[in-house]
């Protein structure tokens, strides 16, 4: 026998049903919960869960919820979140957008609570992503930076060999681009496809600068310093590819989508390609594994790539920042890094870690690579990229940049907006 | 008693509306308005810098490529939807097979979120493996660079909205040629009017309402174009597609220049308001003269 719902039942159904779905925020009594905020990655949220679960095993005390940040634009999520004090206790971020937050109080100093000389085994140019202010705002969990992707078939197609195995044999400038003609006669369509994934990755293109001997900004993080020779002569290289058609113009700065390069070179439409371990789930699904592989970042003057990589941090909205920090650096120790980064396929940065190691499931030379070629991520690029403005300059290098790469303005024209848009942002 | 009762029961009925539309709406809008007189970052306390936002937005040349490349936007976007709502939901408004399956399908782009349909459409116009360009080339056509070409990809902007938009268009005019009364139809026919004089010289000028709400709901819609900016090229080539609304947002979130981003919401509300003025006042004095 079925019977009419009342208004007056379903209203307190609806509140019985709402106080419930409240309980379930709470945790248990006595407890203290932590919500860990992180990318929409399989692999990583299982491992981040099971690290979670061995700290509670160890901790009864705490609860630790594994949440997904939300698509979208993350800045306007954290902000708002931040400023309503209701942002989750850990969140994930990248280097270029942390700066920002610790400048603005929303990451918080965890140094003490970490255990004396924590920093010690990982490389010095990533600690210094999280060590400002005299304090120790995060913990960097992995990296990663560009290497050079090469399809066999299109090399032995055109014969030539791919440069020796070594960071400092990686092939220069002038070589690469002679390669990258050729490459683009033998596809039919262009040379190489860049890891450029919007605007918002427009700092992708700072390596080249730097590997040039340019810089973007002098030591003191304020003044521009793009406008000389070499950051001109940066530009004036980076435009050549698209000038000359060796890379495509739906893959600039802005006109490209996170996975442009990839599609290009797994479509056989670049033969090479600069790019970082983002690339591999996709070749791994559309290319056989022999069909490609990879050699260390181009070089020119000096060498660079790009600091890629996330950071753990404690934001301001948490109300227990020293169980915060201790379950961090468990959850950052050796044994969970090696486990979190044979899960995802991401590079550690501790300096003790190697590859074999943590045991890769594919293409592990591909990894060690990766691995190696950190050293050579400019300190100074990344103390640029994590200052506390770098968002603002970001995206004044993506509007100035993409002008340029598509024939707009000149390189001298776009190296003095871009100092102009430098010096507006501190002013 | 029951006076009492009798008068406060309207007010119990909206008031659930009523704290919502003040506590979302006129509350925020009041707090815009404040905060665009301040220079704020995004946490703490602002600073009172008078009328410092909007001078600054006078000498800002970002602020006016997004004002042009809004107004191209609207004026793109707007008549040709429009026409080609009207033209379809002409030639739907009778019997023909499959009537109600080519009505949903024209509609269906309309009740797609933004990002799924900005996400279709760099499939579509990408180009190098997109599918627009994969059939030029099958025919033996040049490739068009759709989306990498600061003089195309305006207008392939127009021409992806304007495919989400007929289908809305459509519907609305269908809704108000069904509401013609047929005798009056039958009785222009009668006296030997065609089919193009009693569009003209009936139908067009019943339709004048529907055109109106339509005119300001497309413009409003158009103005506030950024989905689909966002997703699909990110404001570029260079500056070519950035409008308005994704101006204020990178001002707000991006840059975290909270006062200076409602100072152009401020301007950008009152650019709004001006022209749904302009529009009602030129509707009635046209409903007048009929």
């Amino acid at each position: 026998m079925t019977r009419a719902l009342s208004r007056r039942a379903f209203l307190g159904g609806a509140a019985a049903a709402a106080v419930l779905a409240g309980c379930g925020t709470d945790p248990a009594p006595g407890k203290i919960r932590l919500r860990l905020s992180t990318w929409n990655i399989a692999p990583d949220l299982v491992s981040y869960r099971e690290i979670a679960d061995r700290y509670q095993a160890l901790h009864p005390d705490v609860e630790i919820a594994v949440e997904v940040t939300p698509g979208g634009d993350f800045n306007q999520w954290l902000t708002t979140r931040l400023a309503a004090d209701r942002a989750p206790d850990l969140i994930r971020i990248i280097p270029q957008q942390f700066g920002r937050y610790v400048d603005t109080g929303g990451m918080v100093d965890i140094s003490p609570w970490l255990p004396p000389g924590y920093g010690d085994d990982y490389r010095e140019n990533f600690w210094s992503i999280v060590a400002k202010d005299g304090g120790i705002h995060g913990i960097p969990q992995h990296t990663d930076n560009f290497i050079t992707f090469y399809r066999r078939d299109v090399l032995e197609r055109i014969g030539v060999s791919p440069p020796p195995d070594a960071v400092d044999q990686a092939w220069t400038w002038s070589e690469f681009l002679d390669v990258a003609r050729e490459v683009k006669r033998a596809t039919g369509a262009y040379g190489f496809s860049v890891g450029f994934g919007g605007v918002n990755n427009a700092y992708r293109w700072l390596p080249f600068l730097y590997m040039h001997g340019g810089r973007l900004v002098e030591d003191d993080l304020v003044t521009p310093a793009i406008e000389d020779d070499a950051g001109v002569e940066a530009l004036e290289w980076t435009r050549r590819w698209y000038a000359e058609g060796l890379v495509s113009l739906s893959n600039t700065v802005k006109g490209s989508q996170g996975d442009t390069a990839t599609t290009l070179f797994a479509t056989g439409q670049a033969g090479l390609m600069l790019n970082n371990p983002t690339a591999l789930p996709t070749l791994q699904e559309s290319l056989p594994e022999e069909a490609w592989d990879t050699r260390y970042m181009i070089q020119d003057v000096g060498r660079a790539s790009d600091c890629g990589g996330n950071v753990l941090a404690v934001t301001s909205s948490c109300k227990h920042p020293e169980v915060a920090a201790d379950f961090l650096a468990f959850l950052n120790n050796p044994e969970n890094t090696v486990a979190f980064c044979r899960g995802g396929g991401w590079v550690p940065v501790r300096e003790s870690i190697d590859v074999d190691e943590v045991g890769y499931s594919y293409r592990p030379d591909t990894v060690a690579r990766f691995l190696a070629q950190q050293e050579t991520v400019p300190a100074d690029m990344i103390a640029v990229e994590t200052s506390p403005r770098f968002n603002v300059i970001n995206q004044v290098l993506g509007d100035y940049l993409d002008l340029c790469l598509i024939g707009s303005i000149t390189p001298r024209e776009a190296a003095a907006s871009i100092a102009e848009g430098i010096r507006n942002v501190h002013h | 008693m029951s006076t009492t009762r009798s008068r406060l029961a309207p007010w119990l009925f909206v008031s659930p509306g009523l704290v919502l539309l003040i506590v979302f709406s006129f509350v925020p809008i009041v707090a815009a308005v404040v905060l665009s007189f301040q220079q704020v970052a995004v946490f703490g306390q602002g600073t009172w810098v008078g009328g410092g936002n909007y001078a600054q937005m006078a000498g800002d040349p970002l602020f006016w490529t997004s004002i042009g490349n809004t107004a191209v936007f609207t004026i793109g976007t707007v008549p040709t939807s429009m026409a080609i709502g009207l033209l379809l939901a002409v030639l739907l408004n009778r019997a023909m097979p499959g009537r109600a399956l080519i009505r949903a399908l024209f509609f269906l782009p309309m009740v797609a979120a933004g990002v799924v349909v900005a996400v279709i459409m760099a499939w579509i116009f990408n180009g190098d493996y997109g599918v627009l360009n994969n059939l030029l080339a099958a025919l033996g056509l040049p490739r068009v660079p759709w989306l990498t070409s600061p003089d195309v990809a305006m207008l392939t902007f127009v021409l992806a909205v304007v495919w989400t938009r007929i289908g809305f268009c459509m519907v609305i005019y269908l809704g108000a040629l069904q509401a013609v009364p047929p005798e009056l139809v039958e009785a222009m026919t009668v006296d030997g009017a065609g089919r193009w004089t009693r569009f003209r010289r009936l139908i067009w000028p019943l339709l004048r309402p529907t055109t109106f709400v339509l005119l300001v709901v497309n413009v409003v819609f158009s103005l506030q174009v950024f989905d689909i900016v966002y997703v699909l090229t990110g404001g570029g080539p260079g500056f070519a597609t950035t409008v308005l609304i994704q101006y204020i947002f990178r001002t707000a979130f991006t840059n975290g220049e909270m006062g200076y981003a409602s100072a152009i919401g401020v301007v950008f509300a009152l650019i709004l308001l001006g022209f749904t003025a302009l529009q009602w006042r030129a509707n009635r004095r046209a409903e007048e003269v009929a």
